[in-house]
């Protein structure tokens, strides 16, 4: 089930909401952790089984670590709830990628290969793989004490609006707020809805609508792109991949917000970054937090040598972009932005502080996320090669719905650099007891947005013959 | 704000199931989805989730609204329609069988020349018997308004395509028939009525009306069927149904700007009721027997092949599907024989029943 569906849009999150607001205060997470445990059994019904199992082992293994006195009885835990945790992830996620390049090592030896078929990888492996080490390595740290029930725990790990695509949120983030007794007021559940509404149109009247049209034209044979598509294909990605996945987070937040929850912000307006380590720090905001807090500074951060450094910097990239999924286009997407980050510390930030500097960082990106789209790096190649032989022919046929959608996209994405707008909009209590025509400007705005990003929703794939049959 | 917005949410439950609002149906063709029972297999595999949201859309209370809403904008502002296979041109047309018509492709040669002469064989055989055979060929809205068409269709189809090469054909062979294309390009703005609707595939009520008499004055000097009809017109607002098909398959919430919108009424007075006839056409053939044009003319026992493949009654109604190896038995009760095809579908002449009659 995903939030742009009617089943989650128009049953599911109106059902959870009721129930939720109806609940008295003490059953409150009850009814969150069986509307997550039913969200993620419709989706994955087999990996509930995993999830629980994995979840309700690192409960038992956190509290061990916690009551132990010996440093060594805690790291033993430590280490058993790390090999458990990255042991699946690997075995879903990884497994596969990995023997299938160790058979066409072997097929080149001339020996029979492994052979192995393809696992399906359970929805949202990847974080909640990640909050649950947050969890195990924050207590093993003694940085936060453990949850004192079970039953948060795995309401903190299956909480369905950041289950399947995050932000992924520490526990230290987090586990207060389960424990505590929520309350929400009613601009915390209007902000809430209005902030989903929003991440809803990212997702179903910008992304989706992009996506359509970046897939036909990577349909098309090699010959009939020219570098108008090709452009047209890169920055429509690089569109669509930010409207999807920042909108997923938005109404991830919307939801939480609406029922007391707060969660952190997983995106910045990333692409008006003066750099690359500046859209590091605004996009998938979550991710680069857990790598700098749980990968980069156990590994050494910046305290040892400029190269070790170095080193780690790009060792945390690559492995960063591993995490989004096993291929090697993935590798060398990671290895790419690293590259970049590594050029900017050793000499290129002092260049970038103009304010066209985003042209530079958008421009790499955007390279960069070719990569990060084709599996085939034969794919990625005759893009960039398209993209800069200057070759004009008119066979493809650009619609008029794509370009002004990417033009939308555009601007929004660009927006934020015009601060005064949203400083207002992002502080909820400023902007609600001081403006109230905005609110209902707002408002407005919000329920055509609704009607639309359901139509979008729902008439896309009506396309009926005319009669039965002619 | 919250509670409207909750309310927004929860909206659909007064379409349905509740059915406190009544909204419309979605025209056109389209299947609902299966809804899967439950079982254990199904539901672990995902095929049950997957088959229920696909259900839920088409269940869902405002999917008829939303999918409106959607579709208008698209077509609005976007210039894209939601129906399959159709394009929209210029000024608001909008066709269909585009592939059919506007093709570079055409007959073999050979092939063509074969069916011509069974053709003829056929014809003079029933013209020995006293019996008439005419091949009509309906008019199509991508050659009556080919100036509409979208851009990227225009191209000089002429010289290639099934329908001018089958034009040519029977020209060059000496064999009479009758085209309403040329008719509709000649006479098309002299009408009152469109020849074609903006939202329509077929040509429009008024103008098979005119055909249809048309076709009555060709038996009349023709053959021994005099039929005398007469006309009436009323301008309406709201036109016939199959006039503006795919304007109602787009399912707009506005309808398509169009001016010139009549029905027609006629009656006829026929001395071949006695007659039986056996139609073989496409769907344009509708447009008379619907109407029951052919029914007021010829004896009840009359029969339509609808693309060769089913036998109906004068009035469209279903009676079994055709027996292509006993056509020469089941054809000679039959005394006038019509075949009518659209342009598009020129590219398969009269569906095999030429060929099935020849055997």
């Amino acid at each position: 089930m995903v939030f742009s569906s009617t089943l989650f849009l128009f049953y599911f999150l109106p059902l959870f909401l009721i129930l939720y607001y109806l609940s008295p205060a003490k059953f409150k997470n009850h009814i969150l952790l069986l509307a997550s445990i039913v969200f993620y059994s419709w989706g994955g019904p087999i990996f509930i089984f995993v999830i629980l199992a994995t979840t309700a082992l690192d409960y038992i293994l956190v509290k061990q670590i916690e009551k132990s006195d010996s440093q060594k009885r805690k790291k033993t835990f430590l280490y058993i709830s790390l090999s458990v945790n990255l042991g699946i992830l690997f075995a879903f996620k990884y497994l596969y990628f990995f023997t299938d390049n160790i058979d066409q090592l072997l097929g080149t030896a001339g020996i029979a290969p492994i052979g192995m078929n393809k696992l399906i990888l359970p929805i949202g492996l990847s974080f909640f793989t990640f909050e649950s080490l947050t969890y195990v390595i924050d207590v093993y740290r003694g940085h936060y004490k453990s949850l004192n029930s079970f039953r948060n725990y795995l309401t903190y790990i299956l909480m369905f609006p950041k289950l399947i695509a995050g932000p992924i949120i520490p526990y230290n983030k987090i586990g207060w707020q389960i424990e505590s007794e929520r309350k929400t007021t009613a601009e915390m559940r209007l902000s809430g809805f209005l902030r989903f509404i929003f991440g809803l149109s990212k997702k179903v009247l910008i992304a989706n609508v992009l996506g359509e049209t970046v897939e036909e034209l990577y349909k098309l044979e090699p010959g009939n792109i020219d570098t108008v598509a090709a452009w047209a294909m890169s920055i429509g990605y690089t569109m669509q991949l930010y409207f999807d996945f920042s909108g997923y987070s938005d109404m991830a937040i919307g939801i939480c917000k609406m029922i007391g929850i707060s969660i952190p912000e997983n995106f910045n307006f990333p692409y008006i970054s003066k750099s690359i380590t500046e859209f590091w720090r605004r996009w998938h905001i979550s991710l680069g937090n857990w790598m700098r807090n749980y990968l980069y500074i156990p590994l050494g951060g910046s305290k040892g040598s400029v190269s070790r450094t170095y080193l780690n910097l790009w060792l945390v990239f690559i492995i960063s972009g591993f995490w989004h999924g096993a291929g090697w286009n993935f590798i060398l997407w990671g290895a790419f932005n690293g590259l970049f980050l590594m050029i900017e510390r050793l000499f290129l930030n002092k260049y970038l502080k103009g304010n066209l500097s985003f042209i530079y960082t958008f421009f790499i990106v955007n390279i960069g996320w070719v990569l990060f789209r084709n599996e085939d790096m034969s794919v990625s190649l005759m893009i960039y090669q398209k993209m800069f032989s200057f070759n004009f022919i008119d066979v493809h046929s650009i619609d008029v719905r794509f370009v002004f959608v990417l033009i939308c996209a555009l601007f929004f994405s660009f927006s934020g650099m015009f601060k005064s707008f949203y400083q207002s909009t992002q502080n909820d209590e400023l902007f609600f007891v001081e403006s109230k025509w905005r609110l209902n400007c707002l408002f407005a705005f919000s329920v055509v947005l609704f009607v639309l990003s359901s139509s979008y929703l729902l008439g896309q794939d009506f396309n009926p013959f005319i009669y039965f049959r002619f | 704000m919250f509670g409207f917005l909750m309310l927004c949410l929860l909206l659909h439950v007064a379409f349905k199931p509740l059915n406190i609002i009544k909204d419309k149906d979605l025209s056109g063709y389209y299947s609902v989805p299966a809804n899967l029972e439950w079982n254990l297999e199904d539901y672990f595999s995902g095929k049950y989730q997957d088959s229920s949201e696909k259900y839920i859309n088409y269940q869902y209370g405002l999917f008829p609204g939303f999918t409106r809403i959607h579709h208008q904008i698209e077509y609005s502002f976007f210039n894209r329609i939601h129906v399959k296979d159709v394009h929209i041109g210029q000024n608001g047309y909008l066709y269909r069988y585009c592939v059919g018509c506007i093709t570079t492709r055409t007959f073999d040669s050979l092939n063509l020349e074969k069916y011509l002469n069974k053709y003829l064989v056929i014809q003079d055989s029933l013209k020995a018997c006293g019996k008439n055979m005419v091949w009509l060929i309906a008019p199509d809205k991508n050659i009556v308004f080919s100036e509409y068409l979208p851009l990227a269709l225009k191209h000089d189809a002429e010289v290639y395509s099934y329908y001018w090469t089958l034009q040519k054909a029977f020209k060059r062979k000496g064999i009479e028939f009758i085209d309403f294309n040329e008719l509709a390009f000649r006479e098309k703005n002299k009408y009152p009525y469109e020849v074609f609707n903006k939202g329509g595939v077929h040509w429009t009520n008024a103008y098979a009306t005119r055909c249809f008499d048309s076709l009555s004055v060709y038996l009349s000097l023709k053959t021994n069927i005099k039929i005398k009809n007469t006309i009436s017109l009323k301008k309406v607002e709201n036109p016939w149904g199959p006039d503006i098909d795919m304007e109602e398959a787009a399912n707009l919430l506005l309808p398509l700007q169009q001016d010139k919108l009549f029905l027609a009424d006629m009656i006829s007075e026929s001395n071949s009721k006695s007659k039986k006839l056996l139609l073989i056409g496409d769907s344009f053939a509708h447009s008379w027997t619907w109407t029951k044009y052919f029914t007021n003319c010829f004896h009840p026992k009359s029969k339509f092949l609808y693309y060769n493949r089913e036998v109906n009654t004068l009035e469209n109604t279903f009676i079994r599907n055709v027996d292509h190896k006993n056509t020469r038995k089941t054809s000679s009760e039959f005394d006038t024989f019509i075949i009518i095809f659209n342009a598009a579908n020129a590219e398969y002449l009269d569906y095999g029943f030429v060929d099935d009659l020849y055997k």
